[in-house]
């Protein structure tokens, strides 16, 4: 997975590419600057819509709403669970319990507990 | 002499036109896409949801008035008439993250809701339906109870995650306004600087 990155929070981006790259199964690094091919793009928004980020098709947008004022940790959570989806792993959200990455509220983790290395390996074997 | 083509040129025709018409029919129908976001803060909690929010009311849905054809991220508006008002804040500074400080405001006899999720089209021209996070576009005719986040900048109330639920008849719709209200009384303060 190739991304390339538009936004200011490039150590949250970072940490989600060495948390998820640690598992072995996915190849992800950034945009080399001679390549002209990536297939994530990752964005910025503002808006005041209780999430701070969400992923469609090929790219991410992280909330400057939420992250001019997040702590390291919360942009790690927020950009690490949006590398997640990219990845094709999907929410969480049938348990509300801070359990997982993927877990629909962010801040619980910066990187991928079991339930998320049972869905990542099920995705990448 | 027989003629050997495998059709003549009206059956030719006759085989366009049916490809378009099917094409026509399959790009009409729409596929349903789900886009999810994550959450920052839990609002399957309706505490959590009512204290994020700035407006909570009972809303029935007058019109769609605009749509937003985002290949990724469409997003819908609604002329939405206020039924019953259970919360209705405005952060003293909207550049703050928390729910605190506010003032108490009224809401006009209606407000502009903006809802993500609607419909847009695919590359290959196929309507698309995006639901996000599983919460279904609203509907022209029925009433909700909604929970909202105000934007300053272009004066509509944004429904929040988990904050739009039918309230169509009158005993959902008590059953609704009441929990609601049970909410209230206990809601949870959004506080950026808290995990979740």
């Amino acid at each position: 997975m190739i991304y390339l990155n538009y936004t200011r929070y490039g150590g949250a981006v970072s940490h989600a590419d060495s948390t998820w790259s640690s598992l072995g199964k996915v190849n992800i690094y950034p945009k080399p600057s001679n390549s002209s091919n990536w297939n994530l793009t990752i964005n910025e928004y503002n808006q005041n819509d209780g999430l701070c980020g969400k992923y469609a098709l090929g790219e991410i947008k992280l909330n400057v709403y939420y992250f001019a004022n997040y702590n390291d940790w919360n942009r790690k959570s927020c950009v690490s669970h949006e590398f997640g989806h990219a990845l094709g792993i999907g929410d969480h959200d049938e348990e509300y319990n801070c359990i997982a990455l993927l877990y629909k509220v962010v801040g619980c983790f910066i990187s991928p507990q079991s339930h998320d290395k049972k869905d990542y390996y099920d995705r990448w074997q | 002499m027989a003629d050997d083509r495998l059709l003549s040129r009206r059956g030719w025709a006759l085989v366009v036109a049916l490809l378009v018409g099917a094409y026509i029919v399959w790009i009409s129908i729409p596929a349903t896409r789900q886009v999810e976001g994550s959450w920052v803060t839990d609002f399957s909690d309706r505490r959590k949801l009512v204290g994020y929010a700035d407006a909570v009311f009972v809303g029935r849905v007058i019109e769609r008035t605009e749509e937003v054809a985002d290949l990724r991220w469409p997003s819908t508006r609604f002329r939405v008439e206020v039924l019953e008002v259970i919360k209705s804040t405005r952060r003293l500074d909207p550049s703050k993250l928390d729910s605190e400080p506010s003032r108490q405001i009224s809401l006009p006899s209606s407000v502009i809701v903006d809802q993500y999720g609607g419909y847009t089209r695919d590359l290959s021209g196929k309507l698309v339906k995006v639901v996000f996070d599983g919460q279904e576009l609203l509907e022209p005719g029925r009433t909700y109870v909604l929970a909202t986040s105000y934007d300053a900048d272009r004066s509509w109330y944004h429904v929040l995650p988990m904050g739009a639920v039918p309230a169509d008849d009158a005993a959902a719709r008590d059953q609704a306004v009441d929990s609601f209200r049970r909410a209230a009384a206990e809601q949870i303060p959004y506080e950026a600087s808290a995990a979740n």
